[in-house]
């Protein structure tokens, strides 16, 4: 495909966000008080984000430019096909071909890569939380040798080298985009990434008062969830259904044994824990658990259920968490349980994919497998 | 709304807006309510002495649970859940009182993640874990309850400004513990009052299902400090608690209480035990010598004195017989009248000052506006117009639809006129388009919303209205 001789950048703030004051700010439509949604006393994000910066981020998180052979882009392993995820087991880096489950040939990487839907609200970010922030975090994926194999240098000289990237960051930053810097790549990308907002889902319509919105099943399913047999909203309470600490539930790894946040801290007693996880939109991003082995919300209820690592044979030198234990849930509690986490999904202020990219680089998009389930 | 053995106590919560009460009048009922809802009352109703009972058989998993601020519930008997007997998540302003708990799996009165909690007039027996649980609560009181017969008779888990007063606890594995635990999204316990209550024969075998945190409690003890920071103990009467009248120590007393988490400091501070009554503690009764020889085998093998305790984790060995038993480190610890109870590890705890008293604290319930949902109706009301209408409506223009300004002159206070409007709207003015109906928003935001547009004030161009 060609692509157009110019590139715009949107000033509309994405999906999910209004416009206040030319800033971009999180319209939180349907959340309208955490104690009413029993939720944790914990504030809600209130970034604001400039919304030519967004844009910008969002080309430059489909565009391969950025990665050292030009193969790879971020949306390879966070595609929108795919709810921000790649439906993978474990990612596949450096010398693949293609995307998604079909992305073969390539590095395999150690674990699953995370959805981004609302990935502002993390504290730690990485599956073991070496990373404190999405700038930091960025530098993992474009710099490592097994993922996107770049360098601040090549990044640097590709992209000053373009004529429509030199615009669109001198648009999108004024005069500090005159000179394109690794930093201010990383920085869209950032802003980008912190676009990502899912909180409109039928769960959230249900909390603020429409008692329509889930069916009696997947309220039963919310009363399992809550209920301290099951105890699921002690580390996932609403409405962001993570509490952002680190949790050793016992999962076993894919092939080579992970030893999750202790890698990290050092601490033993963190051996094979790893970041709480949103659940938001979770019916999309299968498979599941850091190293992707648990392939349906079937297995993880019934992984839970029978005591999480306690009853599937983890190692025995994991601190399992004192919460994970044999719940004994019935079948029909199972599977109104299943019910109930479908209906966090919500993919409304899904991205839009460019169809070209600045690069004229091919992007990561083949439309048949690309159904976006928007509500216009 | 009244509710009669054989109705449904569900359905009628579910068929009520905010602000109502249900009354259950005595009987039977088998089942487990959710409240969801703001400003509700959950009442049982007493005839010639008889309570209205939830009973879940064993088979239902917890009693009530309540995630909307200001909720009371008074006058139940809750027992035979598998999990909670009654729990709120999320929710301040949280009134409970006068409730029978017996016999729930895990905790019998649970309030979590709510600011302005009271417990009071309650008595709980028979539970596995503890039977007042206070979790990541902020201001708090526990009163006049009575609770015996459980593993933990009250804990407070990284929670602050909690005052605990005038409690009867009795036949637990441990009286009243205040925890720092790792690992949960708030990260201490301080400011807490332990006072006025009567703490006696703590001495219960620990039946605590093995792997739970609590199960590494050795029986014995009268009030817990772990990790704690600014707990007084004041005016208690502590007797017969054969392990420990008092401990304080670190995050290293459990085997699974160990921090792993940076954020939680793992040492007792500024903790103060000022004048108690000390009567008859840290005397283990062991009546036959089979048990010294395995108690002896035990330690030996696993360095770990407790005989319930799950995992085989070094808990320390703690010699037996003391008031008041400290270990770890801990800055600015003081007791009162050290000369007159009978300790160890205390050489580091200093003198209190003689003026030091919680006297005139008589209460940790702060603003109720800290505990009120966020969202008040004109919050809603924000809401609402944000979403919905300001596309088609604004102050002083006439956008899609009139101007604010217009509907205001028009309605002046008159909330049910606008609603009503917008439910079955009618053309009115030439040359506009008729509004499609909103209907759909429902009572509650239709009212808040109108509520918002005819208080609305013209804030010129800022735009904003406070």
């Amino acid at each position: 495909m060609e692509p157009p001789s110019d590139f715009f950048l949107s000033s509309l703030c994405p999906s999910g966000w209004k416009t206040e004051k030319g800033s971009c700010v999180i319209n939180y439509q349907y959340i309208n008080s955490l104690e009413k949604n029993g939720g944790l006393g914990q504030s809600l994000p209130n970034v604001k984000l400039d919304p030519k910066v967004i844009d910008l981020g969002r080309y430059l998180f489909f565009d391969p430019i950025l990665s050292g052979d030009k193969q790879l882009s971020c949306a390879h392993c966070h595609h929108p096909a795919y709810s921000l995820s790649d439906g993978r087991k474990q990612s596949i880096g450096k010398d693949g071909t293609g995307y998604g489950p079909e992305r073969k040939n390539g590095v395999v990487l150690k674990r699953s890569a995370p959805s981004l839907w609302n990935v502002l609200y993390m504290k730690h970010l990485f599956w073991e939380g070496r990373a404190a922030n999405l700038e930091d975090q960025a530098d993992g994926p474009l710099y490592s040798p097994d993922e996107m194999g770049s360098s601040p240098a090549i990044i640097e000289s590709r992209l000053n080298e373009n004529p429509f990237y030199q615009k669109m960051f001198r648009l999108a930053y004024g005069q500090k985009g005159t000179k394109i810097s690794a930093e201010l790549v990383v920085d869209a990308i950032s802003s980008f990434e912190r676009s990502l907002v899912s909180f409109s889902s039928r769960f959230d319509k249900w909390s603020t008062g429409d008692k329509e919105a889930l069916s009696d099943e997947e309220l039963l399913g919310y009363n399992v969830f809550r209920s301290f047999v099951a105890r699921c909203a002690e580390c996932h309470p609403p409405p962001m259904f993570t509490n952002n600490v680190f949790a050793t539930i016992g999962v076993l790894d894919s092939g080579v044994r992970d030893y999750g946040r202790e890698t990290i801290t050092g601490q033993d007693l963190l051996r094979g824990s790893f970041r709480v996880p949103s659940l938001r939109n979770i019916a999309k991003t299968a498979p599941y658990m850091h190293a992707g082995n648990l392939e349906t919300l079937e297995e993880v209820v019934n992984f839970y259920n029978e005591g999480g690592g306690r009853g599937n044979g983890a190692p025995s030198d994991l601190r399992i968490h004192w919460h994970v234990r044999k719940m004994g849930l019935s079948q029909n509690e199972i599977t109104s349980l299943i019910s109930f986490l479908k209906a966090l999904t919500d993919e409304s202020s899904m991205p839009k994919f460019p169809k070209s990219v600045p690069s004229g680089l091919p992007v990561a998009l083949e439309l048949e497998s690309y159904h976006r389930s928007s509500k216009k | 709304m009244e509710v009669r053995e054989g109705e449904s106590i569900q359905k009628a919560i579910d068929s009520l807006e905010k602000g109502d009460t249900v009354k259950v009048f005595p009987g039977i009922y088998h089942e487990f309510l959710f409240v969801d809802k703001t400003h509700f009352t959950l009442s049982g109703v007493i005839v010639n002495g008889k309570w209205p009972v939830l009973d879940g058989e064993a088979k239902l998993n917890d009693g009530v649970i309540g995630s909307g601020a200001n909720f009371l519930i008074e006058n139940f008997h809750i027992k035979n859940y598998k999990a909670n007997g009654v729990m709120t998540q999320g929710a301040g302003n949280i009134i409970m009182r006068k409730l029978i708990v017996e016999n729930t799996g895990i905790y019998g009165i649970y309030p979590t993640m709510g600011t302005n909690v009271v417990v009071e007039d309650t008595v709980s027996l028979g539970i596995a874990d503890a039977a007042i649980y206070i979790g990541m609560c902020h201001n708090v009181d526990v009163r006049r309850n009575e609770v015996y017969g459980s593993v933990i008779g009250i804990e407070i888990e990284n929670s602050t400004n909690v005052l605990i007063e005038g409690n009867t606890v009795y036949d637990n594995s441990a009286g009243i513990v205040a925890f720092a635990l790792p690992g949960l999204p708030l990260k201490k316990v301080e400011n807490v009052i332990i006072r006025k209550n009567f703490i006696f024969d703590n001495n219960h075998r620990n039946f605590a299902e093995p792997g739970a945190l609590v199960a590494g409690v050795p029986p014995g003890i009268g009030i817990g400090v772990m990790a704690g920071d600014e707990v007084t103990i004041e005016g208690n009467i502590i007797r017969r608690n054969s392990f420990a009248g008092i401990g304080i120590g670190d995050n290293n007393l459990l085997p699974n209480s160990k921090s792993p988490d940076p954020d939680v400091e793992p040492n007792p501070d500024r903790n103060k035990v000022l004048e108690n009554v000390f009567i008859d503690n840290g005397s283990r009764k062991w009546n036959d010598f089979i048990s010294w020889i395995f108690y002896v085998i035990r330690v030996v093998f696993s360095g770990n004195p407790i005989p319930e305790s799950p995992n085989g984790g070094k808990v320390g060995i703690f010699p037996e017989g003391y008031d008041i038993v400290a270990s770890g480190k801990g800055k600015d610890n003081c007791l009162s009248s050290p000369d007159s109870v009978t300790k160890i590890g205390t050489s580091e705890y200093g003198i209190c000052s003689p003026k030091e008293s919680t006297e005139q604290i008589k209460t940790m319930i702060g603003d109720p506006k800290l505990g009120e949902a966020k969202s008040d109706a004109r919050e809603l009301g924000k809401q609402v117009f944000g979403a919905v209408c300001s596309g088609c409506h604004s102050m002083t223009l006439r956008t899609v639809g009139p101007p604010i300004k217009e509907i205001q002159d028009k309605y002046k206070k008159d909330v049910y006129g606008v609603v009503s409007f917008a439910s079955m709207p009618k053309k009115v003015r030439e040359g506009f388009i008729e509004m499609p109906s909103q209907k759909y928003l429902g009572n509650e935001k239709l009212t808040a919303v109108a509520n918002y547009i005819l208080n609305l004030k013209d804030e010129g161009s800022k735009g904003v209205v406070k």
